[in-house]
């Protein structure tokens, strides 16, 4: 394996602020560099181009952020709703948090096989592992390293490392949304009828995430006066139609009347305990520099689009699928839901990916003369000054004036050694080396705990502890040996469903009903008579807090992440005491 | 703060993106429907969540609202798509645009800054008005069901609270404050829209460099609909201050105001003198709306000092767009026929659709601003084809719009019974020019300017002719009220009953009608496009004219004309506030400009108007005097000041249960024990009151609310009214009964899952409540104050 990176060679730099870029086809430098060799070789041996390489590499990184919480992970979220009413789907008894989704059913049938997630969710990374390979069939219209980088950014985007191989309804969102615009980008208006109708099903019968894409895609097509074609309303419309019909009658469960997924989803987004963590907090912890970054490279296009500069179709169908996204998550910020911010970190990646392409061509290309100095000061008096930020952190109050004195001028200087680098035009593009650090710095960390399935994550919760189901085998055990049944208050209905599922009938009832054995009550309600509590500390569900939104606890968590309160959703265990 | 920049925002945000729509609908306006848009986003977005929430589409919550105002961007998306001009449109209405958005901002932060200090959602109709809203907005299924009457669905004209509430949604304010903020809205659009309306009469007619004048009377009309009140005010004030001449006074009708002499109560004014400079008397401005006895003569500024979410209130926008529709229509040139239906079908649809939403809205609106667009279709058709051509091709345009319009809001029909019995003549007292005057003055005397520029160019034979042919108008309507009244034996009566000055009243309402559509006769004979300015102001007094001879027949069996006069005159008010608003502004300019003396009249008449801009002027100090609490736009924010544990109660509800839940409280009835024990009903009035008012804050069902208000929605039927009292035993039974058997099988009878225990229910039910937590579960308690549930026993299968 060989490769080779020109340097130098200014002549031959492509223009990458063009998707495309400047040279061929969309060809990077590494790639005229392999061809270069290859050439000078005379074409022997295998070569492998550094792009080629990357794509594995990344795939690779993609892949492996997300395989781990396949088997690791505890049930989550909207993923612990879903799985409840996938399992009780799967046993035939009706419950609302079936939401008849394609790939809820196909979880309820897994669940026929083993009651436990990783089925579900490994059927979800099957999908996901598609990505990738969409993202590499958007080459042409991204570029080589845009498409590459787009890929990089989803792949460390936590809230979709959490979203796209949980098993909630929306196991298929992700890769079908960027499936879909593979799709509109490849075969436009001349998709064969079978994308068409299979689109058409799966749209129909997909969670929420593919709405602002589609909403994008119809608004762009209809401002420019398209009009859909024959096939399009025919044969996606009857996609859509048999999709539409398939969850009415929920996969063969029964009739439910008409339901359309996506619509339903995305109302629960607003309503339902998806996260403990609302969607503004989830961004601000998780997907702060994708949405800064991406937000001002959506607002630079926004501009130039609007000043006359043509923006391309692709680049266009982006901007508006951002904005109907960022309308999603500006409406939802509040809510307890992160499905919002993952709505708004795909176009943005896919805006993000070229941008930043163009932005390190720009960067390599930078007059680093005095920047090579001052961007380290800069970077030196900015940790100076965290290290004080976060001492404050650590205490919880703001130091005296010496200390806050001093962290203006060290703020002041990191920012005049900035503006010094950002005066000069030429050596401007220097400080996107900086900025990617800071990007980094949150970014990284926040992704690979979310793949290593940390227990204190915030966007992991609530959560169904392991202890629930122990909790389950222990009643089980009891009412083996003593008969009886399982009385669970009607507070924890929802919470004891999934880890008490495959536990026989179990009775849900505000008052002891006379053939209880094992009993699941409020601690903050008395005993029921005739019964003992069972020692131990037992919770149904585990909510972990987000920091408090204000930058010093925000800091204390970024250094130290188990700081964090964690809630457990108590509950008394009562078995009942021998005649 | 951040709830009434959302609220805003989210106003804002439809209007833009209904701007593509308005650009075809309204295109000859100046600003091309920009000052109109958002009603009209409103309708679009909410006849979408209504009818696919109806088809189960859509679902329940915020998520619903929000695709719906999505699939409002993707419409306007496909309109602007195929609108070849709209890029030159956008160019051209971009400056305009931007002058109504300012003015309605304006017009929203003064609204929100003055209702800040009277936010409470209590008192008169706002329980109501509230209840509605919430259903709108959390009934579990489509058409909403009615939460006073567990089980039903809505029958009630609700299209306003569904609009109020997609921008409660859409903004993610809560409904206490969406209510507030609604009221903001409406007052904003509604300046919105006549001053784009008006600033177009006036471009029409002066064209473009008469652009400040139109500016000018676009401000005269805002003022005249949304600023200026009843003169009544002006005899208020003195009053209030000991100044009163008994003469003057007896002459305006207003010797009620008075003060009361000895040993007399009633008719007279028993209150001490003001301190102030305006008037102190609790609610004095009341009377402003009740000038003419035994009706109601609401006007836009009172529902506004009021608060009440009404629907004529929540129509004003709406209505404004039908008039703005029924000018474009005026304005254009081609024949209107079913032609144009084959060549742009959106167009009909659309305009079914807005149509179809004026009853959907407000019932009353329907005939005359739907009758208005026919006029206009029709008038523009006559100037290509003779009359008889003109009616059909009006006919085959009009007929497949109507068509829409009725089927289109199909699912509502189908739930909505009107409490009207037909119409009869009016057969009581008339009334008197004194009260006409003080009510409504300053509108009739600036509408009537229009007199002064409409014959300045025409010949004398013309004007006769169109003299001749507009004296019909009063005529018909005349000879129709003789005819009606004579069949029923009443006619005798009815005249003797009108009075003199009833008949003066009636005379100089139908003089103006026909003088005023004489003027536009001859304007529009003379293809003058101001035509439109009379020809407003004359079906405005037909309006006026048309209330004093006719009424519709309802349950106010002892104030007959009680609802046609308050209807009727508020669309009047509507009406000449827009022609008036323009006629004063043209009468003064040809006065200064072109030495016109007929339009100095204008300037007694600005007198006039400046004497209505009294009621204003001290009514708004009168409404918010003595608040010592901060501001806010919360409506609620009294129940948590003034009863937390009701507060609470009602946010656990709110929180807690499904919108499916049906809730059992106290019904209305008080009860009391007997001389034996025994519990009697002490007081059995409902309405008013704060009976039902968690179904109220909450839109959660109860057995039953307002009892009367319910006859006024179901009729006053024998089997409505049984099915009403069977609920209330029902609900009285969950109170008083004796034993836990009898009060769960009351609440499984009612389809109850909760029933609250409050502060009224402790004060209706004083002593007659059982142990309920000796058999129920307590869901929530706050001192006294409880929620309490049917136990739940289910077995659940898990494997």
């Amino acid at each position: 394996m060989s490769a080779t990176i020109e340097d130098g060679d200014t002549s031959g730099t492509p223009d990458l602020r063009r998707p495309g870029g400047g040279r061929q086809n969309g060809e990077s430098p590494a790639v005229i560099g392999v061809a270069d060799a290859e050439a000078a070789a005379g074409g022997r041996g295998i070569e492998i181009s550094v792009a080629a390489f990357a794509w594995v590499a990344l795939t690779a990184v993609f892949l492996a952020l997300r395989i781990a919480p396949v088997f690791r992970a505890s049930v989550s979220g909207a993923e612990l709703i879903h799985l409840s009413g996938a399992w009780q789907a799967r046993i035939g008894s009706p419950d609302d948090r079936f939401v008849p989704t394609l790939f809820q059913a196909l979880a309820a049938g897994l669940l026929h096989f083993s009651s436990s997630e990783a089925p579900a969710r490994l059927l979800a990374f099957i999908a996901l592992a598609s990505t990738p390979v969409a993202l590499y069939l958007l080459r042409p219209r991204l570029g080589e390293a845009g498409a590459l980088l787009a890929l990089g950014i989803l792949a460390f985007d936590a809230p979709a490392i959490n979203l796209g191989v949980s098993a909630s309804a929306m196991g298929f969102d992700i890769p079908l949304t960027l499936w879909l615009l593979v799709a509109m980008v490849r075969f436009q208006e001349r998709a064969p009828v079978a994308v068409l109708v299979v689109a058409g099903f799966l749209v129909a019968t997909a969670g929420p995430l593919p709405l602002p894409l589609l909403s994008a895609w119809a608004t762009v097509g209809l401002a420019r006066g398209r009009r859909p074609s024959n096939n399009l309303l025919i044969f996606g419309g009857g996609g859509l139609a048999v999709g539409v019909l398939a969850a009415s009658l929920r996969f063969g469960l029964g009739a439910d009347g008409l339901r359309v997924p996506p619509f339903d989803l995305f109302a629960a987004s607003f309503d339902e305990l998806w996260s403990t963590a609302t969607a503004g907090e989830v961004m601000a912890l998780y997907s702060a520099p994708l949405f800064a970054a991406g937000i001002t490279v959506a607002a630079v296009q926004a501009v130039q689009a609007y000043r006359g500069r043509p923006a391309g179709e692709l680049n266009t169908l982006l901007l508006i699928w951002t904005a109907f996204s960022g309308a999603w998550f500006l409406a939802a910020a509040s809510t307890n839901s992160a499905i919002s911010v993952s709505a708004v970190t795909m176009p943005l990646a896919l805006l993000l990916g070229p941008a930043l392409a163009a932005g390190v061509t720009a960067m390599w290309r930078a007059d680093w003369q005095y920047a090579r100095f001052l961007l380290p000061v800069s970077g030196f008096t900015l940790l100076l000054m965290i290290a004080v930020l976060l001492d404050w952190a650590r205490a919880d109050q703001a130091g005296d004036g010496r200390q806050q004195l001093l962290v203006a001028v060290l703020a002041l200087g990191s920012i005049v050694a900035a503006g010094i680098v950002a005066y000069d035009r030429r050596s401007a593009p220097a400080l996107i080396a900086g900025a990617l650090v800071l990007a980094l710095i949150p970014t990284v960390p926040g992704a690979l705990r979310i793949a290593a399935s940390a227990g204190d994550e915030p966007l992991l919760s609530p959560m169904s502890p392991r202890q629930a189901r122990e909790l389950r085998d222990l009643a089980l055990q009891r009412i083996g040996e003593k008969g009886g049944s399982i009385v669970v208050h009607p507070a924890y209905r929802d919470a004891a469903t999934w880890p008490f599922r495959d536990s026989g009938n179990i009775v849900v009832a505000s008052r002891v009903p006379p053939e209880a054995a094992v009993v699941l009550w409020p601690p903050s309600e008395a005993p029921p008579e005739g019964f003992t509590g069972l020692d131990g500390k037992w919770a149904l569900s585990r909510e972990v807090l987000p920091p408090e939104q204000s930058f010093l606890p925000y800091l204390r968590w970024l250094t130290d992440r188990n700081v964090l309160a964690i809630t457990p959703g108590a509950v008394a265990v009562y078995l009942r005491a021998k005649d | 703060m951040a709830p009434v920049l959302a609220f805003w925002g989210a106003s804002l945000l439809i209007g833009a993106l209904a701007l593509p729509i308005a650009f075809v609908l309204l295109r000859r306006l100046p600003d091309a429907g920009a000052g109109l848009s958002s009603p009209l986003g409103l309708v679009v977005a909410g006849y979408a969540y209504f009818i696919l929430r109806t088809m189960s589409v859509l679902p329940q919550g915020r998520g619903g609202y929000l695709l719906a105002v999505g699939l409002l961007a993707v419409i306007s998306a496909a309109v602007a798509g195929r609108d070849r001009r709209f890029r030159v449109t956008l160019g051209r209405a971009a400056p305009a645009a931007v002058a109504v958005a300012g003015l309605f901002t304006l017009g929203f932060f003064a609204f929100v800054a003055y209702r800040s200090y009277v936010p409470d959602i209590a008192g008169t109709e706002e329980p109501m008005d509230f209840m509605y809203l919430n259903a709108t907005l959390t009934s579990p299924g489509y058409p909403p069901q009615d939460p006073w009457l567990a089980g039903k669905p809505a029958s009630y004209y609700y299209f306003g609270y569904l609009q109020i509430g997609l921008l409660t949604r859409t903004a993610g304010v809560e409904p206490e404050q969406g209510y507030n903020l609604g009221l903001a809205y409406t007052f904003a659009a509604a300046a919105a829209g006549i001053g784009s309306i008006a600033f177009a009469f006036g471009r029409w007619a002066l064209g473009a460099r008469g652009r400040r004048w139109a500016a000018a009377g676009a401000g005269v009309a805002v003022l005249l609909l949304l600023g200026i009140g009843s003169l009544s005010a002006i005899f208020e004030v003195a009053a209030a201050h000991g100044r009163y001449n008994e003469p003057l006074f007896r002459f305006f009708g207003v010797d009620w105001l008075q003060p009361c002499r000895a040993g007399v109560t009633e008719g007279c004014r028993a209150v001490a003198r003001t301190t102030a400079w305006y008037p102190t008397e609790f609610w004095f401005w009341w009377r402003g709306s009740r000038i003419i006895p035994n009706t109601i003569t609401e006007f836009p500024f009172f529902s506004f000092l009021l608060g009440d979410l009404h629907p004529h209130v929540m129509a004003l926008p709406l209505v404004l767009l039908a008039i703005g529709l029924s000018a474009h229509v005026w304005r254009g040139r081609s024949l209107l026929s079913y032609r144009d239906h084959l060549r742009r079908p959106w167009i009909g649809l659309g305009l079914g659709v807005i149509l179809g939403a004026l009853a959907f809205q407000n019932a009353w609106d329907v005939l005359t601003f739907a009758g208005i667009l026919a006029v206009a279709v029709f008038v523009r058709d006559l100037r290509r084809k003779p009359a008889l051509a003109a009616i059909g091709h009006a006919a085959t345009y009009l007929l497949p719009i109507a068509a829409v319009a009725f089927f289109a809001y199909l699912p509502w029909y189908r739930d909505f019974k009107s409490q009207q019995q037909g119409i009869r003549p009016y057969v009581g007292a008339g009334t008197i020019p004194a009260h006409a005057f003080l009510q409504f003055g300053p509108l009739l005397l600036t509408a009537a300017l229009a007199l002064t520029f409409a014959f300045r160019r025409a010949r004398s034979g013309d004007v006769a002719n169109a003299a001749f042919a507009s004296l019909w108008l009063p005529l018909v309507p005349m000879l129709g009220w003789m005819a009606f009244a004579g069949a029923r034996g009443e006619l005798g009566g009815a005249i003797d009953a009108r009075g003199d000055l009833g008949w003066v009243t009636l005379a100089v309402y139908g003089l103006m009608v026909a003088a005023l559509f004489t003027s536009f006769l001859v304007l529009a004979r003379a293809r003058d496009p101001v035509a439109i300015v009379p020809a407003l102001a004359a079906v405005g007094a037909l309006l006026l004219y048309g209330s004093e001879l006719f009424y519709i027949k309802d349950i106010f069996g002892g104030q007959p004309r009680l609802n046609t006069v308050f209807k009727l005159t508020y669309q009047a008010w509507v009406l000449l506030s827009l022609a008036g608003g323009v006629a004063i502004v043209l009468a003064l300019r040809a006065a200064v400009k072109r030495r016109q003396y007929a339009g100095w009249l204008g300037a007694p008449v600005a007198l006039v108007v400046l004497g209505g801009l009294v009621y204003p002027v001290t009514s708004i100090p009168n409404r918010t005097a003595g608040r010592t609490v901060p501001t806010t736009i919360d409506g609620l924010d009294f129940l948590a000041r003034n009863d937390p544990g009701e507060y609470a109660l009602t946010r656990w509800v709110r929180d807690h249960t499904d919108p499916g839940d049906v809730i059992i409280e106290g019904s209305g009835r008080t009860w009391t024990r007997g001389p034996n024990g025994e519990p009697v009903v002490s007081n059995a009035g409902s309405d008013y009151t704060e009976s039902a008012r968690i179904s109220a804050r909450t839109g959660r069902a109860t057995p039953i609310g307002w009892f009367f208000h319910e006859v006024q929605w179901r009729g006053n039927d024998a089997s409505v009214t049984a099915e009403l009292e069977r609920r209330q035993n029902l609900v009285d039974r969950a109170y008083i009964a004796t034993t836990p058997a009898a009060v769960l099988q009351a609440m499984r009878d009612a389809g109850a899952t909760y029933l609250v225990v409050g502060t009224i229910e402790r004060s209706r039910f004083a002593g007659l409540m059982p142990r309920f937590d000796t058999f129920l579960d307590t869901a929530f308690q706050d001192g006294d104050t409880r929620i309490y549930r049917m136990p739940v026993f289910e077995v659940v299968p898990t494997s």
